[in-house]
């Protein structure tokens, strides 16, 4: 929802971890706090995100919540399908998941047009599928293959179309859209640039200049913090001072808020920061709560993978109609979603398996130069 | 080759002006090189009086910035993604460091890792150099930091070079990123194609010319390798060397640094067999230490090598910055003592 008033990051963890309920502190394996509240959350996307699915009036005063959960899942899917791939020895180097983050981008894509700009870091993979649903394309890129958006030269930090890029530095690309949307903004044409960074990326300077810019030169930038509340394997509470409403206010920046969980007022969120944007050419940050329930990379063998591997075995076994676990079905919210969700999401989920399957089968086949 | 004799600093300022009004998508930002504006009334124009009369000449395309070079240097970038021309000026050399993740990470690499040739129309421009006793941090040569890039080319401004037609085969070729080095005390020296008496100048026909100095009657027995306002030394040099020990050599002095072109330099050190490199950075991997090894690599016989450089961090002092950078003097003494040998 629109804000405009400071919000303490702090808190709204607590309020969190105040409401946290039994289900939660079970698949909690030591207790502690922040690792209850992230799985807490996790679980409570998938809830919410699946009860609106097959609540009675399953689009949401025109929200399409049957497709955006659909989009969303396809990118989980992906995901699960590199993961799996990176196992089994596929691909080269690592990859970095926006397992918990889907539905941020997916939800923002419906307010951008096909020639507005859109910028992304390390964890881009939902970015650009949202932009592009080029899952074939990723896929490729990912595995080296000359078939990828860039040639398989540039992997999974490296992405490219002709208005998509992504790369690999924290907060590098926070002034090259500036730089775009000023371009944008010569044009004339009330298109706007969307850059992606995370509040880990807060930490690095070029970031504040970069706000800076936006705002002296009045461009139409969106800067989408998508706030899981992780840099890599640092907590937000040892790394951010202050808060991001606070930063955002500190440049006179419009300042957006709102939560993953709540994917109406995320949609109404993209709606009114995208608007505002065209309308005034000027930036907007937009401050998502989000939560990423994979660790940082592929490679990172810490304990946010050992804890969470079990949420995300349940929602990629859902992913791929592979029944769900017992252990998550003792611990759903209600009775009424879980046995509903495998079999009402059939025909997708398995268009989607078998796209994945049928893009790895394929791929094996072509290895390019790299 | 008679050209108008104007200083190098004013013919840096027509370059710029010819590609602003051939190209009126090139935006022009930096930090103060607005010429006066509503804000400050008086005349400026840049640190150096570079961009003097071009923000009333095209207002609105040439525009000052916050002091945050790597802010404004990415903001180059990405207008220059979008396909626009854009040049950016850095105050001083030594602020390039705040913008080697911009250059390295981002310029450097888009051309190249998207898989496909990306456009960057965009320039990098500079002074490097001391002798004005700015003092440690305002008057290094750190342009080696930036060479050997794959995409960025670094180009280096002299006082013998047709200037406008550089800054527009630099901004007018292929898409790359290009990084200028220009000189504090080079600005002040009249951009003429006059060389020492007894001395030829000769110009290849590359994108970026090589100069080549060589003498008219006598045969060369030695080779100095040098860029920017080192040519400047270089000449003073070959002057006192001719009149004192009547010794005679080539002076070779490119305008691209990265990519090299060997070729002059190999011509003139397979005939003289002695090279003698000139540069106001530091000596410890930069690019004399480059060459040599090129040369070595080619099999080029070399008698006898010298580089000169500074390696130190420079003092106020006028003195002592006179005495650790290099020098014409310090030229022909190691030419004298190069070829004495």
């Amino acid at each position: 929802m629109t804000s405009q008033a400071p919000q303490c990051d702090a808190r709204e963890e607590e309020t969190l971890l105040a409401t946290n309920d039994t289900a939660a502190a079970s698949i909690s394996v030591d207790g502690e706090r922040w690792q209850q509240s992230t799985v807490w959350a996790g679980m409570k996307w998938l809830d919410r995100a699946m009860s609106a699915r097959f609540s009675t009036s399953s689009d949401l005063d025109g929200l399409p919540l049957n497709s955006l959960i659909h989009d969303a899942f396809k990118i989980r899917g992906a995901e699960t399908k590199l993961l799996e791939l990176f196992a089994a020895g596929e691909l080269n180097g690592t990859v970095h998941t926006c397992v918990g983050q889907e539905l941020f981008p997916i939800v923002l894509a419906r307010y951008l047009r096909a020639d507005d700009y859109v910028v992304s870091n390390h964890r881009g993979h939902g970015h650009y599928l949202s932009v592009t649903g080029d899952f074939e394309g990723l896929i490729a890129e990912v595995m080296g293959r000359t078939s990828g958006p860039s040639g398989g030269y540039g992997g999974s930090q490296h992405l490219r179309t002709a208005r998509f890029y992504s790369n690999g530095i924290q907060g590098g690309m926070t002034p090259i859209a500036v730089g775009l949307a000023q371009a944008l903004k010569e044009e004339s044409t009330r298109n706007l640039c969307v850059c992606f960074i995370g509040d880990g990326t807060l930490g690095e300077g070029v970031v504040y200049e970069a706000f800076n810019l936006a705002a002296k030169w009045q461009v139409p930038v969106l800067f989408a913090i998508e706030d899981n509340g992780y840099a890599q394997s640092s907590s937000k509470r040892q790394t951010l001072a202050g808060s991001i409403a606070g930063r955002a206010a500190a440049f006179g920046i419009r300042y957006f808020e709102a939560n993953i969980v709540d994917v109406r007022g995320l949609d109404e969120t993209c709606g009114a920061a995208t608007r505002y944007i065209r309308g005034e050419l000027r930036p907007a940050i937009v401050h998502v709560h989000t939560t990423r329930l994979n660790s940082h990379s592929k490679g990172d063998d810490n304990a946010i993978v050992v804890k969470f591997k079990h949420f995300v075995n349940v929602t990629s076994s859902i992913a791929t109609k592979r029944p769900v676990s017992s252990t998550m079905s003792r611990h759903r919210a209600s009775n009424r979603s879980w046995s509903r969700l495998s079999g009402g999401r059939g025909h997708r989920l398995r268009s989607s398996r078998s796209t994945a399957i049928a893009l790895f089968t394929t791929l094996r086949s072509g290895l390019g130069p790299w | 080759m008679s050209r108008s004799e104007r200083r190098v600093v004013e013919q840096t300022n027509e370059a710029l002006r010819r590609l602003l009004a051939q190209h009126s998508d090139l935006l022009f930002l930096g930090e103060d090189i607005e010429d006066g504006n509503e804000f400050t009334p008086g005349p400026y124009g840049g640190a150096f009086k570079v961009s003097r009369g071009l923000s009333h000449e095209y207002p609105g395309r040439v525009r000052n910035t916050p002091i945050s070079e790597a802010g404004f240097t990415g903001l180059a970038v990405g207008r220059a993604l979008a396909g626009k021309k854009t040049v950016v000026e850095i105050m001083f050399g030594d602020f390039c460091t705040l913008i080697i993740d911009q250059l390295l990470q981002h310029a450097d690499k888009f051309p190249t890792m998207y898989g496909t040739d990306v456009a960057l129309p965009l320039m990098i421009r500079t002074p490097m150099g001391g002798r004005r006793g700015y003092g440690p941090t305002h008057s290094q040569s750190i342009e080696r930091l930036f060479m050997g890039m794959q995409n960025l080319v670094v180009l280096a401004v002299n006082h013998h070079l047709d200037i406008p037609a550089l800054y527009s085969a630099a901004l007018n070729g292929p898409p790359k990123p290009t990084f200028m080095i220009e000189n504090k005390v080079l600005y002040t020296i009249a951009n003429t194609a006059m060389c020492p008496k007894g001395y030829a100048i000769e110009q290849s026909d590359e994108r970026f010319p090589t100069v080549r100095i060589k003498p008219a009657r006598h045969p060369p027995s030695f080779t100095i390798f040098t860029y920017g306002h080192g040519l400047a030394l270089a000449e003073a040099a070959l002057v006192q060397l001719m009149h004192d020990y009547e010794v005679f050599g080539d002076i070779i002095c490119p305008s691209a640094l990265t990519p090299i072109n060997l070729s002059p330099l190999i011509d003139s050190v397979s005939n003289t067999k002695r090279l003698l490199t000139v540069e106001e950075g530091s000596t410890f991997g930069a690019l004399g230490a480059e060459l040599i090894s090129q040369l070595l690599e080619h099999g080029v016989a070399l008698r006898s090598i010298r580089r000169l450089g500074n390696g130190t961090i420079l003092p106020c002092s006028a003195k002592a910055e006179a005495r650790l950078l290099p020098s014409s003097q310090d030229i022909v003494q190691c030419i004298f003592e190069m070829t004495s040998k």
